[in-house]
């Protein structure tokens, strides 16, 4: 997942899971930097933006911050909006954008998040109810670097639930920012996490059981079904499956040029 | 809930999960036993006492304030 002389940048939101991923890299002795991107929900981006900062400047650590406001003049829930995709999607698609792009430019050589086992296996269940076979082909802890600018992304704590990161985070002192995003509110990853600690209550290990053995037993076969050839965009030459990027096509239903430069401030 | 009161000497019981409420309880438990009668999965939480995390079988006294914090994340 990273070697001794990797160059990892983390993508904090100011949560329990990218907090303690980010502490527990620098432990290791990685030199880990942050980014955290704004998305504009009030209060909420506020407080977890601010909690970000206070994090990185009570360790020394250096944080690089993005802001939606600041880069696409309005937050995540007019984009969403906007092009017809339910926030968290809208989310999804311009956290993965920017991460993407900004190791790239950096030169961060890895992209890591802070996934657990249980967004992992909520993720997992949700693919495999709707037979999702191109998400359940991409699918993984490790996405590796292609060579048309894909940054590898990794996600370090996917087999440790959620309960035992918040533990982490307790036993360890870090604050966190408890309130959840109020965007995500009746999302279904949630509704398959709460199924899954019903099933974990009552036959342990089930959720690692489930995406270990997806892992381990089952992905292949996706993958062998889903080959995906990625090219550069034609607008950001970001990798895409597609001539232009979703992301691309996002900024013109925004009527939003292409982004020349990354507007980054230091925290 | 059961055994809750209005005031008095009594188990203060914060609930984030994931808006919060707070819950007055009028006796001593055990944590899985308050998290039975909040109707909350195990899993789903933690229960802190000043600080420290509470494993299930630890016991909670009438004059006691305890948070019990959600861990689902979403989105």
């Amino acid at each position: 997942m990273l070697s001794p002389d990797s160059r990892p940048v983390v993508m904090v939101s100011g949560g329990k899971d990218s907090l303690v991923l980010w502490e527990v890299l620098n432990h290791l002795g990685y030199p880990a930097h942050g980014l955290h991107l704004d998305q504009g929900i009030g209060d909420y981006s506020r407080d977890s933006r601010r909690r970000c900062q206070e994090f990185a400047r009570e360790r020394g650590f250096s944080l690089h911050l993005l802001s939606l406001p600041d880069i696409l003049g309005c937050g995540i829930q007019e984009v969403a909006r906007v092009d017809g995709r339910k926030p968290c999607a809208a989310c999804g698609l311009i956290k993965r954008h920017f991460f993407n792009r900004f190791a790239r430019e950096r030169g961060y050589d890895v992209v890591a998040t802070g996934h657990n086992l249980d967004d992992e296996a909520a993720t997992l269940l949700g693919n495999l109810l709707r037979w999702q076979t191109g998400y359940l082909a991409r699918q993984t802890p490790v996405l590796p670097a292609s060579g048309i600018g894909l940054v590898p992304r990794v996600k370090p704590l996917y087999r440790l639930t959620e309960r035992e990161t918040s533990s982490f985070a307790v036993l360890h002192g870090i604050e966190y920012v408890v309130e959840e995003c109020p965007l995500a509110a009746g999302a279904r990853s949630i509704i398959y996490k709460q199924a899954l600690n019903d099933l974990e209550r009552h036959s342990p290990g089930t959720k690692l059981q489930l995406y270990q053995g997806f892992l381990e037993r089952a992905r292949h076969r996706f993958q062998e079904e889903e080959r995906v050839e990625l090219g550069p965009c034609s607008q950001c030459g970001q990798p895409t499956s597609l001539e232009t990027c979703a992301f691309c096509h996002l900024l013109q239903r925004l009527a939003i040029e292409p982004l020349p430069v990354l507007p980054i401030s230091e925290a | 809930m059961p055994g809750c009161v209005a005031g008095g000497e009594n188990l203060r019981v914060r609930v984030q999960a994931p808006r919060e409420t707070e819950h007055l309880v009028d006796r001593g438990m055990k944590v899985y036993r308050l998290l039975e009668q909040l109707r909350l999965n195990p899993e789903s939480v933690l229960v802190i006492r000043d600080g420290q995390l509470l494993t299930g079988d630890d016991w909670l006294e009438p004059d006691d304030e305890v948070v019990v914090r959600s861990v689902i994340s979403g989105g």
